[in-house]
């Protein structure tokens, strides 16, 4: 078991790095590793710019998201008991995709949009979203959790036909255009303030969460038992999954609503690291990470040089590992 | 500037010979004629179709510098331009069809292109049993042509060829009067979500170039090209256009890419807004269009410059 987590943990560091390499070397300049060390180093360049604003911020922002959204799929499956929870099924992606329409639709009384606001509206959007999932479908310790992810398909679905009534009522061919490569989410708009903010809530929680590890993992025990145990199950549930949407909230928020990478971090993650969150959650977060800038990187160079739309990429690998998880033989653990 | 290009398009109502068209198949006389659209698709046409029905905005521009007068009787949402297509009846819900709507109307003739509605939804429409002309526009030098075949389809050739004669005349005096000028480098900005830019193809490229502009993105083959911050600003655009109603255009641009604020074109203070229909809907106000353009490139060529000579 031991040469197993260092032999994966070694992957993951290779991975990051020559990530984050393939990431500062490919665009439109053609800069040479040489330069990009000096210019990560200090030294003026002309194309300084180029790497430290726009390189730079893109792939530790592709790592951050990786990490939140990964993190808010192991709370969500800790808490609701099913390996098929993530932002997307528990409407937290379809919420904060309601509020960026509002937005983009003009639906909002604005006088000022600054580069918080679409954030603003998505991390609201979402959060409202899974508080409407949590009174629709918690009824107390015990109850059977799979309402909790029927509530959220529910409140999913309302939300996307809610987006469709606005797109069909308000919406011009440009803003319908913007709307749409929204929801494949990207990068494109990668900036040091959405870098800080992500990677300053994703230190926060990961430090929160390995603290109450132990409690997320009596909660895989079941409500009954971990109440036995002495927990305050309804308030650290309610607790854990407002932490779930305002990790995913803020990540889609700042790229879209990119989808799987959420479902498959924690999996890939036990499988390598054991079912205890002590000991699989901060290598399933570096993982996700890991997994959405490699997938940003690829999209890149599929299609230079914008790229193919990250959350096509995730989609495409995600899909069959959805299938694998629906159909495997052996219970989730 | 509207009347300008309206003016030259009447001045030279009696100057052109009118050109035979292409794909009339059957001359014969008879009650209908045999046409070939853009898609390849034939069909039959009344000899002198009567309830015509536009449903692109650039078909119903040109219907209106053909002055058909009543036998135009409906139009698309939108088709807003010139005022008096908004009185017309409108025979589309976004981004759908009102297929009652367009029977109600009884139509000979309805006209389209491919960019807006989908083949499938043009399908529907020939279950009316109503010939569904659909034109393509691929390129500028296209509009000249599809308005003389529009000539043919209405039995209004001469009329046609006049007003696509005028408008090639006047956007050859544009580039006569560009092509000796220093060619700036310049970036169209189609769209700020995605970030898409005019590539080396297409109808905005030629206006830019016919304009006294060098398209910084003509390296892109595509005619909408999608790109990024740092293809601009590898670029270096001296010039930014950004074809867009929204005052604010600009401004929320660069919320959204801060660093565009580097270009040349930004520290020149080099970026202008331009009327989006008159690069993006290809009709007869595309020469305004490059009008506006060259005076942007180039200051000392004002509207009068482009006045006919004769």
């Amino acid at each position: 078991m031991k040469s197993k987590v260092i032999l994966a943990g070694m992957i993951l560091l290779f991975l990051t790095v020559a990530i984050t390499i393939g990431g500062l070397l490919t665009g439109s300049y053609d800069l040479g590793i040489q330069t990009v060390g000096e210019i990560l180093l200090g030294k003026s360049h002309p194309q300084s710019m180029v790497i430290l604003d726009l390189r730079l911020p893109r792939v530790l922002l592709a790592f951050a998201t990786g990490g939140l959204l990964t993190l808010s799929g192991f709370l969500m499956q800790a808490v609701v008991r099913n390996p098929l929870a993530d932002p997307y099924i528990m409407g937290v992606s379809g919420g904060a995709g309601l509020g960026v329409n509002i937005l983009m639709l003009g639906l909002a009384p604005l006088a000022t949009w600054s580069i918080f606001t679409l954030p603003l509206f998505a991390a609201i959007g979402g959060l409202g979203s899974l508080l409407l999932v949590l009174s629709l479908g918690y009824r107390g310790i015990g109850e059977e959790t799979s309402r909790l992810l029927i509530a959220g398909v529910a409140v999913s679905s309302f939300c996307t036909a809610i987006m469709g009534l606005l797109i069909y009522r308000f919406a011009g061919d440009s803003q319908v255009r913007g709307l749409l490569f929204w929801t494949f989410g990207s990068f494109d708009r990668a900036a040091w303030p959405g870098v800080w903010i992500n990677a300053g809530l994703l230190l926060g929680l990961i430090f929160l969460f390995k603290l109450l590890a132990t409690r997320l993992d009596l909660m895989m025990l079941g409500e009954e038992s971990a109440k036995s145990l002495g927990l305050q199950v309804a308030t650290f549930r309610l607790g854990v999954l407002l932490a779930a949407s305002l990790a995913a909230g803020t990540a889609v928020a700042f790229c879209g609503p990119i989808g799987f990478v959420g479902l498959m971090g924690p999996h890939f993650s036990r499988a390598f690291f054991g079912g205890s969150h002590r000991t699989n959650l901060l290598p399933g977060v570096w993982l996700g990470g890991v997994f959405l800038a490699g997938a940003d990187l690829v999209s890149r160079w599929i299609l230079p040089p914008a790229g193919l739309p990250v959350g096509i990429v995730t989609a495409l690998l995600g899909v069959p590992f959805f299938l694998y998880l629906l159909f495997r033989k052996t219970p989730f653990r | 500037m509207k009347k300008l290009v309206l003016l030259w398009m009447i001045m030279g109502l009696f100057a052109c010979q009118p050109q035979s068209r292409k794909d009339l198949i059957d001359q014969a006389p008879s009650l209908t004629r045999t046409f070939t659209d853009d898609l390849g698709r034939t069909l039959k046409v009344s000899r002198q179709p009567k309830r015509i029905i536009s449903l692109a905005p650039n078909i119903t521009e040109i219907l209106f510098s053909l002055q058909l007068g009543d036998r135009f009787i409906a139009r698309s949402q939108a088709c807003n331009y010139p005022d008096a297509a908004l009185d017309l009846p409108v025979v589309t819900t976004y981004p759908r069809l009102d297929l009652e709507q367009i029977q109600a109307q009884n139509p000979d003739l309805i006209l389209a292109t491919d960019e807006i509605f989908s083949r499938d939804d043009l399908a529907v429409l020939e279950k009316l049993n109503v010939p569904v002309y659909i034109q393509t526009y691929p390129s500028l030098d296209s509009l000249f042509d599809r308005i003389r075949d529009l000539g043919q389809l209405l039995n209004l050739a001469d009329r046609a060829n006049i007003v696509a004669d005028s408008l090639q005349n006047l956007k050859n005096r544009i580039y006569r009067l560009t092509e000796n000028q220093v060619h700036y480098s310049t970036i169209v900005l189609i769209s700020d979500d995605p970030l898409m830019v005019a590539g080396g193809s297409g109808t905005i490229n030629s206006m830019i170039e016919m304009s006294g502009g060098k398209n910084a993105m003509a390296f892109r083959e595509e005619p909408f090209a999608r790109t990024t911050v740092e293809e601009i600003l590898k670029a270096q655009p001296e010039y930014l256009i950004i074809p867009s109603s929204d005052p604010r255009a600009y401004a929320r641009l660069l919320t959204s890419y801060p660093l565009l604020s580097n270009t040349p074109a930004d520290v020149h203070a080099q970026v202008f807004r331009v009327d989006p229909d008159l690069f993006f809907r290809p009709g007869p106000r595309l020469m305004e269009g490059m009008i506006s353009l060259s005076g942007i490139l180039h200051t000392a060529l004002t509207p009068d410059k482009f006045e006919d000579e004769e």
